[in-house]
C-alpha cells in the first residue's frame, strides 16, 4: 500500500474518533449541567488527580434549581450562560436551549432601551425594574428583574433574578378597579344628596322667602309696626343665609361643572369659586387639556386639587396660588404651588395626625394608579405634584 | 294684559311664582306646566307673550327648552329662573337665547324683570354681574 493510500485510509478513522470524542464531551457536559457529576478523574503528567465539584455549593445549587424565581447568569456581553428551570418555565422554554441566547432578545423591542439603561446601571450598584419577557408562544409574562454585577476571581458577569409579577399586577388592577368603583359610588351618593338639596330643600326655601317678601310688601302698603318689620327683615335675612348655605353645600357635594366638563374647565370654575369665597387668586397654566381622563379619575383629581387649595387657604397665609396642568413623559401632571409660609414636609407627611387630609388624597391617588409628592420647607412655600396615567375617556358620571 | 306661561316642576315654587305674577296685577298667568314637552304644547295652543322657564326640568332641560322656543317662536321671549347663580348656567342660558336670568333668591324682582324683558330689554338678577355675561 502506498503512503498516499495509507493516508486516505487514516482520515475516516480519525474523523470517526473525533466524532466519538465530541459525543463523549457533550455527554459529559450534559451530565455536569444536570448535576449528575460529583467528581472528575484527571490524568496529569505527575499522575492521576481526582477533582471534586465543590460540595459546599450543593445546598445553593439545590436552592437555585428549585426556587420559584427565575435565576439567570449572563456573560458580560449579555449572553445567557446559565438559567434555572423556573426561568425556562416562565417563558415556556427549556432552560438548556436558552444558554447562548442574548437576554436582551427576550425583552420586547419597545422596552429594550429601558432595559439597557437598567443593565448598565447594574454595573455600579445593582438595579431593579419591571419588564415583559417574551414567551415561546408570543405572549408576554410581566416580571420584575433584579440585576446584579458579579465580579470574582473566577467569573465576571451579570446575575439576574426574575420574579413573575402576573398575580401582583392582577391584584393591583383589582385594587384600582375597586378604588374606581368606590369613587364612583361616593360620587353618585354625593350627587344624590346634592340633588335633594337643590331640587327640593332649596326650592322650598326659595318659595318660603318669596311668599314672605310678598306678604311683607302687601302689609307694608297697609302699614305694619316697626317691630314687626324688624322681625320680618330678620326672618328674610336668615332665609337668605340658609339658601346660601344649602346652595354652597349642594355645589361642594357635586360641582355642576364636573358633569360633562373637562378637568381644565372644572379647575377654572373652581378658581373662580375660591376667589369669590376665600379671596384666593389662582393662576392657571393649562398646557394640557386632560381631556383623556376617565370620569372617576377626573372627579378624584378635581377633589384633590380642591383639597390642596383649601389647605392653602387654611394654612399657607398666601393669597395666591398657581395650578399647572401639563403632560410629561406620557403622564398627566398637575402642580399646585404657593409662596406661603410652607412647612416641614417630611415631618408632616410622617405624622398621620397632621397630614390626615394629604394622606387620604395620596392613598386614593395611589389606589387609582396615580401619585402625589409634597415638597415644602418653612418659609419657602409649598409645591405639590400629582401624576396620573392619561387613559381613555369613558362615559360621564352625570345622571342628568 | 301680557300672558305668561310658567314652566316649573316644583309645585310649591310654581304656586308662589303664579301668586306673585297674579298679585302684581300686571300679568295674566296662561298656565303652569312641569315639563318642556307640556310647555311646547301650550305654546302651540295659546298666544303666549313670555315664558318663565325653570332651568332644571325633567327630560328636556330648561336651557334646551329656551333654545327650542328661541328657534321656533323667536318673537316670544324666555326668562330663566334658577337656583344656580354660577356663571356656567347663566352663560348657557343667554347663549340659548334667554332674555333674562333671575336667581330664585331674587324672586321678588321677577315682576320688574319680566316688565323689562317685555319692553325689549335683557334682565339679570341684581346679584349677578352683567359685565361677566355680555356677549
Amino acid at each position: 500500500m502506498t503512503k498516499r493510500n495509507k493516508a486516505h485510509q487514516q482520515v475516516p478513522d480519525e474523523a470517526a474518533e473525533l466524532r466519538n470524542r465530541l459525543e463523549e464531551t457533550e455527554e459529559t457536559l450534559r451530565a455536569i449541567r444536570q448535576y449528575m457529576v460529583d467528581a472528575f478523574v484527571v490524568t496529569q503528567a505527575n499522575g492521576v488527580k481526582v477533582v471534586t465539584l465543590n460540595e459546599a455549593d450543593f445546598p445553593y445549587r439545590i436552592m437555585v434549581e428549585s426556587m420559584n424565581e427565575g435565576a439567570v447568569t449572563l456573560i458580560p456581553d449579555g449572553t445567557i450562560f446559565y438559567c434555572n428551570p423556573r426561568f425556562g418555565q416562565m417563558i415556556q422554554r427549556e432552560a438548556q436551549e436558552l444558554v447562548g441566547v442574548r437576554f436582551q432578545d427576550l425583552i420586547p423591542t419597545d422596552q429594550q432601551d429601558a432595559f439597557n439603561i437598567l443593565f448598565n446601571q447594574a454595573e455600579r450598584h445593582g438595579s431593579r425594574g419591571e419588564f415583559c419577557l417574551q414567551m415561546a408562544g408570543g405572549d408576554c409574562v410581566p416580571v420584575q428583574l433584579s440585576i446584579y454585577h458579579i465580579a470574582t476571581d473566577e467569573f465576571t458577569g451579570i446575575s439576574i433574578i426574575a420574579t413573575d409579577i402576573t398575580e401582583r399586577m392582577r391584584s393591583e388592577e383589582k385594587i384600582r378597579s375597586l378604588a374606581s368603583e368606590l369613587t364612583r359610588a361616593e360620587q353618585e351618593e354625593r350627587h344624590r344628596i346634592s340633588q335633594i338639596l337643590h331640587d327640593d330643600l332649596q326650592q322650598r326655601l326659595f318659595a318660603i322667602k318669596a311668599q314672605l317678601v310678598l306678604l311683607r310688601t302687601e302689609n307694608d302698603e297697609n302699614g305694619i309696626s316697626p317691630s314687626m318689620q324688624a322681625h320680618l327683615n330678620q326672618l328674610q335675612g336668615w332665609l337668605s343665609d340658609t339658601i346660601t348655605i344649602t346652595r354652597n353645600l349642594s355645589i361642594d357635594l357635586s360641582p355642576i361643572v364636573l358633569q360633562g366638563e373637562g378637568l381644565t374647565e372644572a379647575i377654572t370654575w373652581l378658581s373662580a369659586q375660591m376667589k369669590e369665597q376665600y379671596d384666593l387668586q389662582i393662576y392657571i397654566d393649562a398646557k394640557e387639556s386632560f381631556s383623556n381622563l376617565d370620569s372617576h379619575m377626573r372627579v378624584l383629581l378635581f377633589q384633590a386639587v380642591r383639597e390642596l387649595l383649601f389647605n392653602i387657604v387654611k394654612h399657607a397665609s398666601s393669597a395666591q396660588a398657581t395650578v399647572t396642568l401639563e403632560q410629561k413623559d406620557g403622564l398627566g401632571r398637575i402642580t399646585i404651588a404657593d409662596k406661603g409660609k410652607g412647612f416641614d414636609a417630611a415631618a408632616v407627611m410622617n405624622d398621620p395626625k397632621t397630614s390626615h387630609g394629604l394622606l387620604i388624597i395620596q392613598d386614593r391617588l395611589s389606589l387609582m394608579g396615580g401619585s402625589m409628592e409634597v415638597t415644602s420647607k418653612p418659609g419657602e412655600g409649598t409645591i405639590v405634584v400629582i401624576e396620573t396615567q392619561l387613559g381613555k375617556p369613558d362615559t360621564d358620571l352625570s345622571t342628568g | 294684559m301680557p300672558l305668561i306661561l310658567i314652566v316649573e316642576d316644583h309645585k310649591i315654587v310654581a304656586e308662589v311664582l303664579a301668586n306673585i305674577l297674579r298679585r302684581s296685577g300686571k300679568f295674566e298667568v296662561a298656565g303652569i306646566v312641569a315639563s318642556a314637552e307640556d310647555a311646547l304644547e301650550q305654546l302651540s295652543e295659546q298666544n303666549i307673550d313670555l315664558v318663565l322657564v325653570d332651568v332644571s326640568l325633567p327630560h328636556i332641560s330648561g336651557i334646551e327648552l329656551v333654545a327650542m322656543i328661541h328657534e321656533k317662536y323667536p318673537h316670544i321671549p324666555s326668562v330663566v329662573i334658577s337656583g344656580h347663580n354660577t356663571s356656567l348656567y347663566i352663560k348657557r342660558s343667554l347663549d340659548a337665547g334667554a332674555r333674562g336670568y333671575i336667581v330664585k333668591d331674587d324672586i321678588h324682582d321677577i315682576v320688574k324683570g319680566i316688565q323689562h324683558v317685555l319692553t325689549g330689554g335683557t334682565y339679570l338678577s341684581k346679584q349677578l354681574n352683567p359685565a361677566k355675561f355680555n356677549k
